[in-house]
C-alpha cells in the first residue's frame, strides 16, 4: 500500500470511528492528549485495522503508539508483512 | 437509597466468584438475577426422576493444589463431597472412524498414550504438551503468579492453535486429536489463540473431575458464603436499564422498577446486552458500536437428557463421537437434517450405581439459525413443527453414536431435548450460545472486550466477554474483581493457599 493510501485510510477510520475532525488529523497529533483517545479506543482501532488489512498487528506495539504517524508506520509494516 | 459498593448483573459462576472476592475484601455487594434461581449455566433440572446439568459436565484443575481447587477453596465454596475424579486411565474417549483415543490424566501419560497411537509423531506430541504447559504460565490468574513482571504473554494470543499444531505435525489424525477440545470453547482451530486453548487442555490433563451433585449444589455454596459475608442475591431482578451520567452509571433499574445505586457495576451478561441497557450511547465511539454489532456468537448446542440401560458406558468417562478425521471438517455442525459432525456424551450421575438405568447427556453443535423461526414463540408452547425438528435432531444424534456403539439407540428408554432457544429462554445468552461470544483471537487477550469499558464504573466479566467454561468464567470473575480491590494481594494469597494444599 502506498504511503498516501495508508494515511487516507487511517484518517478516514479515525474521523468516522471516533467522530474526529479531519483537520485535527495531522501526523504529529498525539492520540491521547490531542485526539482524546484511550487504550480501549486503541484496541478497537487495532481490531478494525487488522480486519481490513487481513493481517495482524502485534498487540503490544499498538499499545505503545503515541502519535498518528506511529499508527501509519504500524499499518505500513503490517501491510508489507502480508505481501 | 442505600448505596452499595458493587451491583453485579447476573448470577452465573463468574458473577458469584466476583461477588465473593469483593465481599471477602469488605465490599457490600448485591447480585441481581433475572431468573427465579441463581447460577446461570450451573442450573440443574429434573427429568424422569433424575437430575441433569445444563452446563456443568466436567471441569479440570481440581486436584488439591491445582488452580480451580485452590480458587474454590479460597472462596470457601469447595466441598470434597461435590466432586468426583474422572477415570485417570481415560477420562475422555475420542472416537474417529479409523481410530480411538483415550486421554489419560497426567502429562507424561498423555504423551505416552498418544505416542503409542502415533509412534512416528512422538517428538511433535511431546512438544505440543510442553508448549501447553509453557503457555499457561503466562496466565497470572490461573497459575496465581503475583510477581507478574510484565510477562511477554502477547505472542500466545497472536498465534492460532492450528498454526502451532500444523508446524508440529502434518498427520491429519494427530491434528484432529489435538484439536478435539475446541468443542469445549466452540472456536475453530484456525481462530482460537493457542494460549486460550492451552488453558482448557492443561486443566483437563492435570486433573479432570465430574460434579457429583450437579451445578446447583455449587451455586448454593456460593450464595450461602456470600450471604455470610453480608452480600445478597436478589432473584427475579431483571436489569432493564443503566442510567448513565458523566460517563458513570448513576442507577441500575430492574423490570419491576426497583432502582439501585452503587460505586461499581459489574455486568456478567453479554456485552451486547450490557451496552443495550445503557441509556446514553454517546459514551461509546461509532467504531466500538460497529465492533459490537459485528461480534459473532459461539455455537449453540442441541442437548438430550436420556436414560439408558447401556451398562457398559463408564460414568467416569466422557465420549466424543466424530464423523470424520479430516481436520478441516471434523468440528463443523453440519446440516440440520444430517447426522451431526460430533456428539459429546457424558454421565449425568457420575457415581456408579447398582441401578441398571443410567442418566446421560448428549450434546451436538446446533447453530441458532436452525431454530430462528420459533424464536418469538413462547417456551413450552412451540409448534408441532419445532417438536418434530427436535425429534429428528435427536435421532441424528443417536445415529452418530450408533455408528460406534451398535445397539445404543435401542438401549435409550426415555429422552428429552433442549435447543439454543431453551438457553435463550432461561439464560438470555445471545443466540442461546453455549460459550458466550466467539472467542477468536480478535476477541481475546489484548483484544478482549472488557473488563474495562468506556463507562468508568462499569466492568464486564464472565464467559460472555472473557473466558468460557466454569473455570474460565470463574477466572474472569477473579480478573474483574482485581480492577476494584487490586489483583496482586489476592493472587499472593491464592498462590500461598495452592502451595500449602
Ligand atoms: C450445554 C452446555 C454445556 C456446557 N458444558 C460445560 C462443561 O462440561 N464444563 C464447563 O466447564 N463448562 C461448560 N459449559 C460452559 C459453562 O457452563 C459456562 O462457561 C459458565 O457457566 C458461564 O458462566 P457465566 O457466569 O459467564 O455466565 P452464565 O452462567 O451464562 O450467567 C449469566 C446470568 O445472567 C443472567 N442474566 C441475563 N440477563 C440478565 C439481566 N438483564 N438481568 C439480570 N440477570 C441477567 C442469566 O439469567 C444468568 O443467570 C457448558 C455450557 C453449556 C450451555
Amino acid at each position: 500500500m502506498m504511503e498516501q493510501e495508508i494515511v487516507s485510510k487511517v484518517n478516514a477510520l479515525m474521523a468516522r470511528g471516533f467522530e474526529l475532525s479531519e483537520k485535527d488529523l495531522v501526523p504529529t497529533a498525539r492520540l491521547k492528549e490531542d485526539l482524546g483517545l484511550d487504550s480501549l479506543d486503541a484496541v478497537d482501532m487495532l481490531v478494525h485495522l487488522e480486519e481490513s488489512l487481513g493481517s495482524r498487528i502485534e498487540g503490544e506495539r499498538l499499545m505503545q503508539v503515541k502519535t498518528l504517524s506511529d499508527v501509519y508506520g504500524l499499518v505500513k509494516e503490517a501491510a508489507a508483512s502480508k505481501s | 437509597m442505600k448505596k452499595r459498593d458493587a451491583i453485579i448483573i447476573g448470577s452465573g459462576i463468574s458473577a458469584l466468584t466476583c461477588a465473593l472476592l469483593l465481599a471477602k475484601r469488605g465490599k457490600s455487594v448485591t447480585v441481581l438475577e433475572q431468573y427465579k434461581k441463581p447460577g446461570g449455566y450451573l442450573h440443574c433440572f429434573s427429568r424422569f426422576g433424575e437430575r441433569f446439568d445444563t452446563g456443568a459436565h466436567y471441569v479440570g484443575a481440581m486436584d488439591p493444589g491445582h488452580p480451580f481447587h485452590t480458587l474454590l477453596s479460597y472462596l470457601g465454596v469447595y466441598g470434597e463431597e461435590e466432586f468426583v475424579a474422572l477415570d485417570p486411565s481415560g477420562f475422555d474417549e475420542f472416537h474417529f472412524p479409523e481410530f480411538t483415543v483415550q486421554m489419560p490424566k497426567g502429562y507424561p501419560e498423555a504423551v505416552a498414550r498418544l505416542s503409542e497411537l502415533f509412534p512416528h509423531e512422538h517428538a511433535a506430541i511431546a512438544e505440543f504438551f510442553t508448549l501447553v504447559r509453557q503457555a499457561v504460565q503466562f496466565f497470572p490468574t490461573y497459575e496465581f503468579n503475583d510477581s507478574m513482571q510484565e510477562l511477554p504473554m502477547q505472542h500466545i494470543f497472536e498465534t492460532s492453535l492450528a498454526t502451532v499444531v500444523r508446524r508440529l505435525t502434518s498427520n491429519p489424525r494427530l491434528q484432529c486429536t489435538l484439536f478435539a477440545y475446541c468443542g469445549l470453547h466452540g472456536v475453530q482451530p484456525d481462530d482460537v489463540a493457542f494460549g486460550f486453548h492451552a488453558l482448557v487442555v492443561d486443566s483437563l490433563v492435570r486433573s479432570p473431575y465430574g460434579l457429583k451433585n450437579g451445578g446447583d449444589a455449587l451455586t448454593q455454596k456460593f450464595v450461602r458464603q456470600l450471604e455470610a459475608l453480608g452480600g445478597e442475591v436478589l432473584l427475579g431482578h431483571k436489569v432493564v436499564q443503566l442510567e448513565i451520567r458523566d460517563q458513570h452509571i448513576k442507577r441500575v433499574v430492574t423490570e419491576a422498577g426497583a432502582e439501585f445505586e452503587s460505586e461499581w457495576v459489574i455486568s456478567a451478561i453479554h456485552p451486547k446486552a450490557t451496552f443495550a441497557l445503557c441509556d446514553d450511547v454517546k459514551v461509546f465511539s461509532p467504531l466500538f458500536a460497529r465492533r459490537l454489532e459485528a461480534l459473532k456468537e459461539s455455537v449453540g448446542l442441541f442437548g438430550i437428557s436420556a436414560l439408558t440401560t447401556d451398562t457398559s458406558l463408564n460414568p467416569l468417562r466422557n465420549y466424543y463421537f466424530f464423523e470424520s478425521s479430516d481436520p478441516q471438517r471434523f468440528l463443523l455442525a453440519g446440516e440440520a437434517d444430517a447426522t451431526p459432525g460430533v456428539v459429546f456424551l457424558s454421565s449425568a450421575r457420575r457415581v456408579p450405581s447398582e441401578n441398571r438405568i443410567q442418566p446421560i447427556n448428549l450434546h451436538s453443535p446446533a447453530p441458532h439459525t436452525w431454530f430462528s423461526q420459533w424464536r418469538e414463540s413462547a417456551y413450552a408452547k412451540r409448534s408441532e413443527e419445532y417438536k418434530s425438528l427436535k425429534l429428528s435432531l435427536a435421532e441424528n444424534v443417536f445415529a452418530r453414536v450408533e455408528q460406534y456403539r451398535p445397539g445404543f439407540r435401542e438401549q435409550v428408554t426415555r429422552f428429552a431435548t433442549s435447543t439454543p432457544l431453551t438457553n435463550l429462554h432461561f439464560n438470555g445468552s445471545a443466540e442461546g450460545s453455549a460459550y458466550g461470544l466467539y472467542h477468536s483471537i480478535q476477541n481475546t487477550g489484548p483484544r478482549a472486550i472488557g473488563p474495562r469499558t468506556k463507562v468508568l464504573n462499569l466492568l464486564l466479566t464472565g464467559q460472555n466477554c472473557l473466558f468460557p467454561g466454569l473455570l474460565g468464567a470463574a477466572i474472569a470473575g477473579l480478573r474483574t474483581s482485581g480492577h476494584i480491590v487490586g489483583i496482586k494481594p489476592v493472587l499472593g494469597e491464592l498462590k500461598e493457599l495452592g502451595a500449602n494444599a
